[in-house]
C-alpha cells in the first residue's frame, strides 16, 4: 500500500505523537512559565524543520546552478514548500507561547522578525518560480534565490545573539552546556531529530508528486492522457 | 585592427553607456530623487514635530527610508534599457563579459544613489532642522555609503534574477523589501547610536561591523551570481 518514503513517514508521524504524549504527561512542568513551556516541543522542532528545508533548498540550488540546462526545480521547489509550512508552523506556535508569556502575539523581536523574512522570502521563491516561464531562466533566477535564502538561517539562528532581543537566548547549543534539565533536553533532542526525518519524508513525497504532476501535464499535453 | 575590450574596459564603456542613456532621458534621473522628496514630505506631514534629542534619530529614520524607497525605482530600473534594446540575446555573441556587465550596473546604481542620498540627506537635515555639519560628518556619509552598498548589491542581483520574471514591477519590490530590512536595521541603529553619542564604542563598532557583513555577502552574492541571471538561454 505505502512505498518507502511513505511509510517513513508514517513512521515518523506516529514517533512524533509518541513525542508529543511524552511532552504532554511525562516531562516536568516548568518552575517559571508553568505548562505553557510545553509549546516548545512543537515550537523548537518545527523551527529546525525550516531550517532544514533551507539547508536543502541551498543544495538543491548549487546543484541546479551546475548544470541549468539539465535540472529541474522540483527538489528547490518541494523544500521551499515544505520550509514555508513550517516557518508559518514556527511562527504560530511561537505567537501562541508570546501571548501568555511576554502579554503579546507579536513583537518586532530580532528573531521573530528574521524568522517573518524567511517566510517572506520562500513565499518570493514560489512567486518567482510561477512568474518565470520554465527553461534555464527560470532554473537560475530561482537557484540564486534559493542561496540567498539560505543565507538568511544563519541569521535568525545568530540573531538573539547579535541583537538585543526579547526571545530568549540559544539554550540548547551554548557554551558551558545547555540551562535544560536534562529529561526536557532529551525529549526535545528527539522531537528535533524526528521533526527533521518527517520534514524530509514530506520534501521526499513532495518532490514525488511535483514530478507525477509534471509528467501527467505533459502527457495530457501529447494527448496520451 | 580590432581587440576585444578588457573586463575593467568593458565595464566602463558600459557604465558610460549607461551614464548617458540617464542623461539623455532625464526622467530618469529625477523620478527616484521626486520620489525621495515625496516620502520626506509626507513624514513632515504624518508625524507631528519632535522635541530636539528625538530629531536626530527621526532624521535617520525617514532617511534611510526615503533612499530605500528610491532605490527600489532605480533598482527595479537597472536593465530597463537593455531589455528593450534585447541586449540579453545578444550579450552570448558579444565579447562583453557578463560579470563586467553587472559590475558595470552596480556601479551605475551606486553613482545614482549617491546623488539620490545625498540630496535626501541635505533635504532631510532641513526638514528636522538639524545641523548641517552632519553632511560632512565622516561617519554619517560612511554609514550612508554603506547603506547604498548593500542595497545596490541586493538590488542589482534581485533586478537580475527578475528579469524574465512576469510582473517584474510587482516580483522585484516582494524581494527587495524583506532582503533589504537586515541592511537597513544595522544602518539605522548604527547611525542613531553615533548621534546620540557621538562615541565610537562596542555597540556602535557591533551594528557598524554588522553592516559591513551584510554588504560583504550580497555584492559577493551580485557579483558571483548575478552574471549566471543575465545570460542568456540557449
Amino acid at each position: 500500500m505505502f512505498d518507502k518514503p511513505r511509510l517513513s513517514l508514517v513512521a515518523t508521524i506516529i514517533a512524533m505523537i509518541v513525542q508529543w504524549l511524552l511532552a504532554w504527561f511525562w516531562v516536568p512542568v516548568d518552575d517559571a512559565q508553568g505548562d505553557v513551556y510545553r509549546i516548545i516541543y512543537l515550537h523548537v522542532p518545527a523551527a529546525f524543520a525550516a531550517f532544514t528545508s533551507a539547508f536543502v533548498l541551498a543544495v538543491a540550488s548549487i546543484l541546479a546552478l551546475r548544470s541549468p540546462n539539465s535540472s529541474k526545480l522540483d527538489l528547490s521547489k518541494a523544500a521551499t514548500e515544505v520550509g514555508l509550512v513550517f516557518t508559518i508552523l514556527t511562527l504560530a506556535t511561537g505567537s501562541i507561547w508570546g501571548k501568555p508569556t511576554w502579554g503579546t502575539w507579536w513583537t518586532w523581536d530580532a528573531r521573530l522578525t528574521t524568522t517573518f523574512l524567511l517566510a517572506l522570502m520562500y513565499g518570493g521563491w514560489l512567486l518567482l518560480h510561477n512568474a518565470i516561464p520554465e527553461g534555464p531562466s527560470r532554473v537560475r533566477s530561482c537557484s540564486i534565490l534559493g542561496l540567498m535564502i539560505a543565507v538568511d538561517v544563519p541569521i535568525i539562528y545568530k540573531s538573539v545573539t547579535w541583537w538585543r532581543t526579547l526571545h530568549q537566548p540559544q539554550t540548547i547549543l551554548r557554551s558551558g552546556g545547555s540551562t535544560m534539565d536534562g529529561d526536557m533536553l532529551a525529549l526535545l533532542l528527539s522531537g528535533i531529530a524526528i521533526m527533521v526525518i518527517v520534514c524530509l519524508s514530506m520534501i521526499f513525497v513532495r518532490r514525488q508528486n511535483i514530478r507525477l504532476q509534471e509528467s501527467l501535464e505533459e502527457k495530457s499535453l501529447r494527448g496520451v492522457v | 585592427m580590432s581587440h576585444d575590450p578588457s573586463s575593467l574596459q568593458s565595464t566602463l564603456i558600459i557604465l558610460r553607456h549607461s551614464l548617458r542613456i540617464d542623461i539623455a532621458a532625464k526622467e530618469r534621473l529625477i523620478t527616484p530623487v521626486f520620489f525621495a522628496a515625496i516620502i520626506l514630505l509626507l513624514f513632515s506631514f504624518a508625524i507631528p514635530e519632535q522635541p530636539p534629542e528625538i530629531r536626530s534619530r527621526m532624521m535617520v529614520a525617514e532617511s534611510l527610508l526615503a533612499i530605500f524607497f528610491a532605490m527600489q525605482i532605480a533598482l527595479s530600473r537597472t536593465f530597463e534599457a537593455e531589455r528593450q534594446d534585447k541586449v540579453f540575446e545578444h550579450l552570448r555573441l558579444s565579447p562583453v563579459d557578463s560579470t563586467a556587465f553587472i559590475l558595470a550596473k552596480l556601479l551605475h546604481v551606486l553613482l545614482v544613489g549617491s546623488g539620490v542620498s545625498f540630496f535626501t540627506l541635505l533635504l532631510s537635515l532641513i526638514l528636522q532642522g538639524q545641523d548641517f555639519s552632519l553632511v560632512t560628518d565622516p561617519v554619517v556619509l560612511g554609514g550612508c555609503l554603506l547603506t547604498l552598498l548593500g542595497l545596490t548589491g541586493i538590488g542589482v542581483l534581485l533586478a537580475a534574477i527578475t528579469l524574465r520574471a512576469d510582473g517584474q514591477q510587482i516580483i522585484f519590490p516582494l524581494l527587495y523589501f524583506p532582503l533589504s530590512i537586515p541592511v537597513l536595521l544595522c544602518a539605522s541603529e548604527a547611525l542613531i547610536q553615533w548621534l546620540d553619542t557621538h562615541k565610537w564604542d562596542d555597540t556602535m563598532r557591533g551594528w557598524a561591523t554588522m553592516l559591513i557583513a551584510f554588504d560583504a555577502i550580497y555584492l559577493t552574492m551580485t557579483l558571483l551570481l548575478g552574471s549566471e541571471s543575465v545570460d542568456t538561454d540557449p
